[in-house]
């Protein structure tokens, strides 16, 4: 959960800050006091400013990267606004331009209608639809920069309240969403009522799993999907089954430690299950010890993998290293189809072998499962432990 | 105990042969960008005095001789490609073209990926101003 927040914390400083981050000595320009920003995951997706003591002094928000189509002569200008405690605003800076350095200077100088804004408040910038009637002038020579600067402040202001805002949106069920809780339903009756005459149905389960779930649906739990998720946010009002089915996936294993996605309902993990039942008894191979102990790093190397590609935003596929989204063959990358086929192969010799020695996902959720007895630290609590130094690590560093 | 030893390095191997080109790749992309944007200021400084951009298509190479010699760019730009000072007029590796109208009102400029002919990234006086 820790490892989790902190690469959510470190993207949503990213999608606020954009690849020119807005530091706090910037800001003392107009608030001397700033000691510390802090991203707003809210809509306005901008800085909350606090001082030493930590009480809040102010707001900043850059127009760059979300103002970026607005251009002036040859690009567009990235503006920094400052709001003060009672959200009005202190100032506006011109961080960067990509118009002729002569022309930003010209709008730079010209201070009045760099303080055109001051006083006003976020949502009365937002609100302003007529720039000559709110006094705001262009600068004269460079007309078309200071006219971009003044549209992108006026676009940021306002897209608080435009599609980025989730305020509003609607959760909708569709009929895959109510497919997905059916199956987490199903997995549920098998991982918790033994009785024989419910797991007797067990197979046309596993049939629709694999059929349904895994063919037509496609959404297995799969790290591309979960670190998606937390990078951005949680799709609930648009996919409200898959996140239910995905948070009861991770909830039943902590808090009753069955298994209940990696035994019953992953259809990757019933296809292997099946290829074990089919194939011929003198193909078994019995693995020695040391390939076995190998085998179980390569998911602890894929979550390592995981994290580095989150964290430093690296160009690998997440969706490449598991093999989970060749079920919807369509979107599937060769990566993907290797390790699908290569891990279906050796369940043919190696029962559960990829399960055993290649699931990340699997990992994480047999991690949740086995959490140890309040009183010992066990070599998977190690391990756990190095991943949350690594992750406070990269968090730190990459501030 | 041998065995897991080596099976370990060679585990280390493999991840690393899929980090580090991930890696090196990330810190081309942040060059190429670099290069990109101080190749478009370069650009707009020639536009302030000339009143055109460059009036032909041109390597980057040749671009940047031709920015360097008209001392438009604060330093020759290095190479992101070789990571060395570009070869003016002609670098051998070199993935950067500029181009233009034929009234030389408008420019383009274009990052191809190595080895390959696809855009890595394109900046124009038109459309894509901003690589952010």
């Amino acid at each position: 959960m820790i490892i989790a927040w902190l690469i959510r914390d470190h993207h949503t400083r990213l999608r606020v800050q954009g690849d020119r981050p807005i530091t706090a000595y910037e800001v003392t320009v107009f608030l001397p006091d700033t000691h510390k920003l802090k991203p707003d995951v809210g809509p306005r997706a901008g800085l909350f400013i606090f001082d030493k003591s930590g009480e809040k002094i102010g707001y900043a928000a850059r127009t760059m990267p979300h103002a970026k189509e607005i251009t002036g002569y040859s690009g567009p200008t990235d503006g920094l606004i400052v709001f003060d405690a009672q959200d009005k605003v202190l100032g506006v800076k011109i961080r960067d331009s990509y118009d002729t350095p002569s022309h930003v200077e010209d709008v730079t100088l010209d201070l009045l209608f760099m303080e055109s804004w001051n006083g006003r408040t976020w949502e009365e910038i937002a609100a302003i639809t007529d720039f000559g009637a709110a006094n705001i002038y262009a600068v004269s020579g460079a007309t078309r920069t200071s006219d971009a600067l003044v549209e992108s402040i006026s676009f940021r202001t306002q897209m608080a309240k435009g599609p980025n805002a989730t305020v509003g949106q609607k959760v909708k069920f569709r009929w895959q969403d109510f497919v997905l809780i059916g199956v987490l339903l199903g997995g549920c009756i098998f991982a918790f009522w033994k009785s024989k005459r419910v797991q007797k149905f067990r197979l046309p389960y596993s049939v629709l799993s694999v059929g349904v779930f895994g063919i037509l649906l496609g959404d297995l739990l799969a790290q591309s999907l979960l670190i998606g998720w937390i990078e951005s946010r949680v799709p609930w009002e648009a996919t409200p089954g898959l996140v239910i089915f995905a948070a009861a996936m991770f909830a039943l294993p902590f808090f009753t430690k069955q298994p209940v996605y990696c035994q019953f309902v992953c259809p990757h993990g019933i296809l292997q299950r099946w290829l074990m039942k089919l194939r011929p008894a003198k193909w078994m191979t019995k693995l020695n010890p040391d390939i076995k102990w190998l085998g179980r790093l390569i998911p602890v190397f894929l979550l390592l993998l995981v994290l580095l590609v989150s964290f430093f935003r690296l160009p690998i596929g997440l969706a490449g290293i598991e093999p989970f989204d060749a079920w919807l063959i369509k979107s599937a990358g060769i990566a993907t189809i290797v390790v699908f086929g290569v891990g279906l192969l050796l369940a043919f010799f190696i029962p559960m072998a990829y399960c055993k020695y290649g699931c990340p996902t699997g990992l994480l959720l047999e991690f949740i499962r086995r959490r140890s007895a309040p009183n010992s630290f066990q070599r998977k609590d190690w391990v756990g432990l190095v991943f949350l130094i690594s992750a406070i690590a990269l968090h730190t560093l990459l501030k | 105990m041998k065995t897991r030893i080596i099976g370990l390095l060679i585990l280390v191997a493999l991840w690393l042969g899929i980090m580090l080109p991930a890696f090196s790749e990330k810190r081309l992309d942040g060059q190429v960008k670099e290069l990109l944007r101080e190749v478009q200021t370069a650009l707009q400084n020639y536009h302030v005095d000339e009143e055109l951009y460059p009036k032909s298509k041109m390597s980057g190479a040749e671009l940047i001789g031709l920015l360097d010699e008209g001392g438009y760019l604060e330093a020759p730009p290095l190479n992101p490609w070789t990571t060395e000072p570009y070869q003016t007029p002609d670098d051998p590796i070199d993935f950067l073209e500029y181009e233009t109208d034929e009234l030389a009102e408008t420019y383009t400029l274009i990052a191809r990926t190595k080895d390959s002919d696809e855009v890595h990234h394109i900046l124009d006086s038109t459309a894509h101003h901003s690589l952010e």
